[in-house]
């Protein structure tokens, strides 16, 4: 879950998001004396260290400016066909391009909506921000990547 | 549409399926990392004995500090490795002294008022009060006080230069040490077939004294500062009979010195 959510907030590759998963567990360990709650909240707690983790991540990555890139297929749905996992790498290459110019809370708050299925109240009382203000935020996010979906289609079907 | 190329339009519905394709596993790698990770480790086994050392050692040190403050045999026993006297880190202090309404500042340590007699003292305490039954020639009790803090009783003798003050007071109500400056030194002696205390020298009054008491309030509390002093004429013998705490101090010209009040102690009755 904690690779999966470090996989969405930052794009692979997936040796980088290894490196940081276990960064963030070892952060956990090490202040597991200050945390207090149930195994719900331990999630939250350890999405919060690793969305910090990936914050400094990105700082460094706008000094050295490096991209980011998903990684191999079998990354994804081993149970497809090898063409239906080319399209859908291909795909998904596609979304977390998108999400490469998404501000860094928006990305996470998409992630914790689409990767997880969050509702709405939950990414709110995690992020710490108002219920409308997350729905304002996905809404605007998704219509950007929609806009985007559709003029990469006019790309490949025009071959520009 | 998740298997098809990209189309033209995409919704959210579309969005989370495409999303929930997305399950990466780390590799073997991590998982490898990870089984050297501190909470996968077994704690030592030497780790947890020492930690059952410590724990059963804290027990026997708490059971042994209950027993020791509820059975006064076992407390008079501790006592008697512990030491009368109670250094202090430096040769300077300070106290507390009342200030009167008149007349010089009385410092609240040490007994003011000698008014009791022999008979009335002893009523106030439950213990059978001794005395010194061999004093110098010319020497009398001048009088006797009860401290009903440390529940003692100090008689005071009065010769022609000098005033011996004797206490006694039962070790097992509070435990009381004579605090001495960090220069003392503290000579173990034989009194009465145990071993006792013996120190010379004194806390002084440093030269504000006067002062203090001056600024202070009539009818409250100061504090003022004091500093040992080795030369002071002062001997001091301390030392622990049964369940009772008793001490000399000779406050004079010093033809007593330490066997002199070894002597005493010896004829106490």
């Amino acid at each position: 879950m904690v690779f999966r959510f470090i996989y969405g907030m930052t794009g692979g590759p997936a040796q980088d998001v290894e490196d940081l998963t276990a960064e963030t567990f070892m952060r956990a360990w090490k202040g597991r004396s200050r945390f207090i709650g149930d195994e719900k909240a331990a999630t939250g707690w350890i999405f919060k260290i690793a969305r910090n983790i990936v914050v400094d991540i990105y700082r460094r990555r706008i000094v050295q400016g490096t991209e980011t890139h998903l990684d191999d297929l079998d990354l994804i749905s081993p149970g497809d066909s090898p063409e239906e996992q080319l399209i859908l790498h291909e795909q998904l290459s596609m979304i977390f391009g998108f999400l490469e110019d998404l501000p860094v809370a928006t990305r996470e708050m998409f992630v914790l909506r689409y990767f997880f299925d969050w509702p709405i109240k939950a990414i709110a009382d995690h992020m710490e921000m108002l219920e409308n203000t997350i729905s304002v935020t996905l809404r605007r996010a998704t219509i950007r990547i929609k806009e985007q979906w559709s003029d990469k289609y006019e790309e490949r079907t025009h071959g520009t | 549409m998740a298997h098809e190329l990209p189309d033209q339009e995409i919704g959210n519905e579309d969005l989370s399926q495409l999303l929930n394709k997305f399950q990466p596993q780390p590799s073997d790698r991590f998982y490898n990392r990870m089984k050297n990770a501190p909470w996968m480790r077994k704690p030592h086994r030497a780790s947890i004995a020492l930690k059952r050392g410590f724990a059963f050692g804290g027990l026997v040190l708490i059971l042994l500090i209950v027993l020791t403050l509820t059975i006064p045999s076992l407390r008079v026993t501790a006592k008697q490795f512990l030491n009368f006297f109670l250094p202090e880190s430096t040769d300077q202090s300070s106290i507390p002294f009342l200030v009167p309404f008149s007349g010089t500042p009385q410092d609240v340590n040490t007994p003011g008022y000698f008014d009791l007699s022999l008979s009335e003292a002893e009523l106030k305490v439950n213990f059978k009060l001794k005395t010194i039954s061999q004093v110098p020639k010319g020497v009398s009790v001048e009088g006797v006080n009860y401290d009903p803090s440390l529940d003692s009783i100090t008689i005071k003798y009065r010769g022609e230069n000098f005033l011996i003050s004797f206490t006694q007071r039962q070790t097992g109500k509070i435990l009381e040490y004579q605090s001495i400056g960090a220069s003392a030194s503290v000579e173990k002696v034989q009194v009465r077939g145990v071993e006792g205390e013996y120190v010379t020298g004194g806390w002084r009054f440093s030269s504000d004294y006067q002062n203090a008491a001056e600024d202070a309030t009539p009818g409250l509390q100061g504090t003022v500062k004091i500093y040992w002093d080795v030369n002071l004429q002062q001997q001091m013998l301390r030392w622990i009979e049964g369940e009772m705490q008793y001490e000399i101090i000779y406050h004079g010209d010093g033809q007593f010195g330490k066997n002199g009040l070894i002597q005493l102690a010896n004829s106490i009755q």
